[in-house]
């Protein structure tokens, strides 16, 4: 994908835009507001990175005058500011994504391929996900594994539903966090995990094939 | 002895003084008042005139020309008033005064009222009384000395007042500009003045004083902590690093090691971040009518599995009520309690969760763990506490901290209480209107 790195850190931007070329992305950067806009609105990006303190336009206004001329390239918010009430200014005003500094790139990469995929609606239309032999209805919302139906909470349905979309694609518990429980901070001990060991011990447990996979030190995805 | 301000002092010496100087002065004043002769004898005279040109009729005429404070009647040889324009309690007064007093008083004052006499052709008497008030006695001497007087005393006075105002004044200085000295707050003035503004402004001046002393002293425990907490991470961290350059074989593990220290790090400068903020006021809160009932159920649902592994059972109790309440920030103090509380429940032990509807909106988390020493239960809310259970234990030791300042800002109120064993924590909450 095509990413537009906005970040007025030189060095910071240098590493983002290093690790997502390394990752097989194309990257833009600019650490400038000026030049920003002028990117954002004359270049078509998959996605776009943008911080909200900028030298002479700032982040925000950047992303009000892009979603004023009908631009809806997915953005994703970066900030310093710590306020919690930040990340709701952020999305209120058109950004997709939003991730409080200082970020890890695994985590950033991770939010980014999410959001493309999200934009390119290469989800299956479908309400049937299917991994492997691994069957998930979110309709009906049953889940089944070789035939065998496997009984789920609801937030174990939510999660696993979340991973499907997402087949292949590391997801962090950050973002697990937010897309199941709809709350944004990181708990602060391992919660998740446990959730996930959960909803493993479900899915995987006397089966050959693990498909629930641990990317270790960032997050978790599940893939045939 | 009663404590009187300063101004009230001022005020009952004020009122004391000239009370003291009417009583003394006015006396003297009324006494020698030498009232205006002149329009009684006019008046005497136009009176007369009239009476000589057209008798009793003519005078009467006169009457309504005369001022309201003048007071005119005719007696005749028997003694009784012909005419008169006075009321019957002056008539009946000047009727009982003897010719003699009459005499002796005509022309000359008494206290207030003129008298003047004026014998009239067949045995008829004119009577002629001038009423005065007694603010119009002015005497431009003597009122100019009773001010001087007055300004003499009220000038002496205030040189005694401004002099022992002064010296309190210059204790409160002295301690002040002492302490900024020095340094040392632990300084106080002591509350002895008699003065209640005085008292007051002592009383002040001191409670500033704790309250400076105790967000330096925070300040300055804040400050070594984080220097040991942060210090403490970044010692493994650089351990790491250094096993790292030297021995190339658990390379990923020791990677993911640093890793885990840096995040951890992290969680603490966010938290501290994320704290101050929240204390200093600056984030402007944003409150909304949320149940309670949901954001406890979704945090127990949080915890549920974590506690399940540790073999600890979550009880969950609930009415269902509405607070007004920043649903995010409510979530994230919940579960820093609840976190705690499921951190240290023993094996096999009950963590219970009750939301109750009383007068106000009652969250209490009650966990059987090792509990806290009643000396410590004051210290849990402070920045980096950790009682000696968790020191151990992960931890940004800020847990509480942010619990107190998210429940502040929403006006209520965070109390802990032993067990017998264990904590109860409780979160009070005012209820929506």
């Amino acid at each position: 994908m095509k990413v537009l790195v906005v970040e007025d850190d030189i060095e910071i931007a240098t590493y983002v835009a290093k690790a997502l070329k390394e990752a097989g992305h194309i990257v833009d950067q600019t650490h400038d507001g000026k030049d920003a806009l002028f990117l954002s609105t004359t270049e078509k990006y998959d996605v776009i990175v943008l911080d909200r303190m900028l030298p002479n336009v700032d982040g925000l206004t950047i992303l009000k005058v892009l979603r004023e001329s009908k631009n809806d390239t997915p953005v994703l918010f970066l900030s310093a500011l710590a306020e919690v009430d930040q990340k709701v200014v952020g999305l209120r005003a058109g950004a997709d994504d939003y991730l409080e500094k200082p970020f890890s790139v695994i985590e950033l990469q991770a939010r980014l391929e999410v959001l493309n995929r999200r934009s390119k609606h290469t989800y299956n239309n479908d309400t049937l996900l299917q991994i492997d032999d691994l069957q998930l209805d979110l309709n009906s919302r049953k889940v089944t594994r070789s035939g065998h139906t496997i009984s789920l909470q609801t937030k174990e349905f939510q999660l696993l539903a979340y991973l499907m979309e997402n087949k292949g694609q590391v997801v962090t518990r950050s973002m697990l966090f937010e897309k199941v429980w709809d709350y944004y901070f990181d708990p602060a001990t391992n919660v998740i995990d446990v959730h996930m060991s959960r909803l493993r011990a479900k899915i995987d447990k006397g089966h050959e094939k693990k498909l629930l996979q641990t990317a270790r030190g960032s997050g978790y995805f599940i893939d045939g | 002895m009663l404590k009187l301000s300063i101004t009230h002092q001022t005020w009952l010496l004020s009122f004391a003084l000239t009370l003291v100087l009417v009583v003394l002065v006015t006396p003297l004043v009324l006494n020698d008042n030498e009232l205006d002769q002149a329009p009684i004898s006019q008046i005497s005279e136009k009176i007369s005139t009239a009476f000589y040109t057209g008798g009793i009729n003519n005078v009467e005429r006169e009457y309504a020309e005369l001022a309201t404070n003048v007071y005119v009647g005719i007696k005749d040889q028997h003694g009784n008033f012909v005419t008169s324009n006075l009321d019957k309690t002056f008539s009946n007064y000047l009727h009982e005064m003897t010719k003699a007093e009459l005499d002796h008083v005509s022309g000359k004052s008494s206290v207030n009222f003129l008298h003047h006499l004026t014998n009239l052709p067949d045995g008829f008497t004119l009577y002629v009384a001038i009423w005065q008030a007694p603010e119009k006695q002015d005497n431009p001497i003597l009122l100019a000395g009773l001010f001087l007087g007055s300004v003499t005393i009220a000038a002496v006075l205030s040189l005694i007042w401004g002099v022992i105002i002064r010296r309190r004044l210059q204790s409160i200085n002295q301690l002040t500009s002492q302490i900024i000295r020095s340094g040392d707050v632990s300084l106080r003035l002591p509350s002895s003045s008699s003065s209640k503004d005085f008292n007051e402004l002592e009383c002040n001046l001191n409670s500033m004083l704790n309250k400076i002393e105790t967000l330096m002293e925070d300040a300055r425990s804040t400050g070594d902590a984080i220097a040991h907490d942060l210090r403490a991470p970044l010692t493994r961290l650089k351990g790491k690093l250094e096993t790292l350059s030297s021995q190339s074989d658990n390379l990923d593990q020791q990677l993911h090691e640093a890793h885990q220290e840096i995040d951890h790090i992290v969680t603490i400068f966010n938290a501290l971040l994320r704290l101050s903020i929240l204390e200093s006021g600056k984030q402007m809160i944003k409150l909304s009518p949320v149940a309670v009932s949901t954001i406890v159920q979704d945090v127990v649902e949080l915890y549920e599995p974590l506690a399940d592994d540790k073999k600890v059972l979550m009880e969950f109790t609930c009415h269902d009520v509405i607070v007004n309440a920043d649903k995010q920030l409510l979530f994230q103090a919940i579960c820093n309690v609840v976190d705690n509380a499921v951190k240290f429940a023993p094996e096999g032990s009950k963590v219970s969760v009750v939301v109750e509807n009383r007068q106000h909106v009652h969250i209490t988390v009650a966990d059987s763990g090792a509990g806290v020493t009643p000396a410590n239960i004051n210290k849990l809310t402070e920045r980096f506490f950790r009682g000696d259970e968790s020191r151990t234990l992960a931890g940004t030791g800020l847990g509480l901290s942010l619990v107190k300042a998210v429940i502040t800002l929403h006006q209520g109120q965070l109390e802990f209480a032993d067990n017998h064993p264990g904590l109860i924590v409780t979160i009070t909450l005012p209820k929506l209107q």
